[in-house]
């Protein structure tokens, strides 16, 4: 059968390697039909602020050469990936989607989390769109794949983006507050959020050093788990395989709280997959967490109080430089500089509390994962920036954090998938909570929900109106 | 956060956020009233629903070191 350059794209990581291995494609091949992919939609989707090509096709044919001699650095050896634009990548400049930043150098060193990927043969074909400072959820200019009319969520949305279309089969996003799993929910794909802690978060730009996590975004959760092993690998960590669970998950459903204000479309499809849960054996527990709520203030306050920290010495030194923040993000900094260290210290404090509340809510109900939806809408119009149909006023960057955010406070592992559509056609996603310490059994469950609701396969309209010359064969 | 009871009465709020639109003005003269309140305003009512929760220094430590693992430092 004749292999087009869509075709590649659209394999999973294992396939892809599989086929580098048997000589079937090579990653040159990969490489160039995820370039062109780029040429074709960043004239909509805008989710690239710089495509790294030379140094792409170097390293593509590196990987070509040594898959061609033997020699094997595992799972993305070869793979295209995107990385955020507030991580280090030796040889371009990190400029964090600020104008403060324009004149950035070409960072020296790449991330630790960055060397590792290429460490393990990931090809990094370029840097992709963030909110300024990783501080939202809009991430501007990059747009929904979905609807390009609509933002892709954020802060890593130019990351969600370019997996979604395909242009990429993984990019690396970062999580604060959400900033992994939103962006993975508006654009329906999966998102995972480490553990607070768990991988080295050097040579990232911090937004709150308490919270921040860096981690992959993916297609789906099976390759995400494959750029999870390598990230793993490259931080020197152990490893567990991901075998199919011995039993049937049991699942837990935080009503309150997680349940309510959400737009209906997004109820209907987060329901209807836990049903199909229920219908393919899955034991979905009612499991109330009082302390959701205060989890949020946590995570809200600490972050809050770091981001100004964080700026301080440009806002106060350096005023010209500050006037090129955008408004907002300036309002956050100023502002979080004078928050009273009592209420600093008192979220800090009070971070335990719903640690432990989780924790306990886990052993009480024997859970492998707490499942909620991830945001209460799905992808909203970039021409009109609010919240609509939940039933609660509240602003984009409120909202759209509002269900992630206890997470970051509890440091627990989360792994952001989707679910369904709602009648627009957009994405719902559901997130999926687990033991911190366990990643691999949170991966197991993770994989067995996507089974059931085998929405994976789903891919945006766009990719049906892409010029015919994207889809010609691959030149062997 | 607009889903919280807030301990704070409404002159106290009015306080907070008149000094904090104060102090923002120092180093962003343009910044918009309406969002220094609204940041003040989140701000009070998350920190109202903390104090309701019981820190005493007897069940939760006075220092703020934080693991993720569920076996350091449990308050119970």
């Amino acid at each position: 059968m004749t292999q087009t350059s869509s075709d590649l794209l659209e394999l999973s990581i294992q396939e892809l390697g599989a086929g580098f291995r048997q000589k079937r494609w090579s990653p040159l091949e990969v490489a160039r039909a995820s370039l062109s992919r780029i040429e074709a939609t960043e004239p909509q989707l805008h989710a690239w602020v710089e495509i790294d090509t030379d140094r792409a096709l170097a390293s593509a044919a590196q990987a070509e050469r040594e898959i061609a001699s033997g020699q094997d650095r595992g799972p993305l050896h070869g793979v295209p990936i995107g990385i955020k634009d507030i991580y280090d990548v030796a040889g371009l400049p990190t400029r964090c989607g600020s104008e403060a930043r324009a004149d950035a150098p070409a960072a020296t060193a790449s991330a630790p989390s960055v060397a590792g990927l290429q460490a393990g043969g990931a090809v990094v074909l370029g840097k992709t769109v963030t909110q300024e400072f990783a501080a939202g959820t809009i991430s501007p200019p990059a747009r929904n794949p979905w609807d390009p009319a609509r933002i892709p969520g954020g802060s890593s949305g130019g990351s969600a983006a370019a997996v979604a279309i395909g242009a990429c089969y993984g990019a690396m996003g970062s999580d604060t507050g959400g900033s992994i799993r939103i962006p993975a929910a508006a654009c329906g794909v999966s998102g995972f959020k480490p553990a607070f802690g768990e991988l080295d978060v050097a040579g990232v730009f911090p937004l709150s050093w308490s919270l921040d996590t860096v981690g992959p975004i993916a297609r789906t959760v099976d390759d995400t788990w494959r750029m999870w092993q390598v990230l793993q690998t490259g931080a020197g960590l152990r490893q567990r395989a991901m075998e199919d669970p011995k039993s049937p998950p049991r699942i837990g459903i935080a009503r309150r709280f997680f349940f309510e204000w959400l737009q209906p479309g997004v109820r209907d499809a987060v329901e209807d997959a836990i049903a199909r849960l229920t219908e393919n054996g899955m034991t979905i527990v009612a499991s109330p967490w009082p302390d959701a709520a205060a989890a949020r203030a946590c995570a809200f306050l600490i972050n809050r109080v770091e981001t100004a920290s964080v700026h301080e010495r440009v806002a106060v030194e350096e005023p010209e430089r500050f006037s090129r923040y955008g408004a907002e993000l300036r309002v956050r900094i100023a502002a979080g500089r004078t928050v009273p260290a009592t209420i600093y210290t008192r979220a800090m404090r009070a971070r335990r509390i719903v640690k432990d509340s989780v924790a306990q809510l886990f052993d009480q109900h024997r859970l492998d994962a707490l499942l909620a939806p991830t945001l209460p809408t799905t992808a909203i119009p970039a021409d009109r920036l609010v919240i609509e149909g939940t039933g609660l006023d509240e602003s984009v960057g409120a909202g759209w954090t509002r269900l992630t955010m206890p997470f970051n406070a509890t440091g627990q592992p989360v792994l952001a998938l989707p679910c369904g559509l709602d009648p627009l056609g957009l994405p719902v996603g559901i997130q999926l909570a687990g033991r911190p310490g366990d990643e691999a059994s949170l991966f197991q469950v993770a994989r067995a929900v996507e089974r059931v609701l085998d929405f994976h396969r789903a891919r945006p309209p766009l990719l049906r109106s892409l010029a015919p010359a994207e889809f010609n064969e691959v030149p062997r | 956060m607009n889903d919280g009871a807030s301990s704070h009465t409404m002159p106290e709020r009015d306080d907070f956020s008149r000094d904090m639109l104060l102090r923002v003005r120092e180093v962003d003269p343009v910044a918009d009233a309406d969002a220094v309140r609204r940041y003040a305003r989140e701000i009070a009512e998350a920190d109202a629903m903390l104090q309701a929760l019981d820190l005493d220094p007897s069940s939760v430590p006075l220092d703020v070191s934080f693991s993720p693992d569920w076996n350091h430092g449990r308050t119970t």
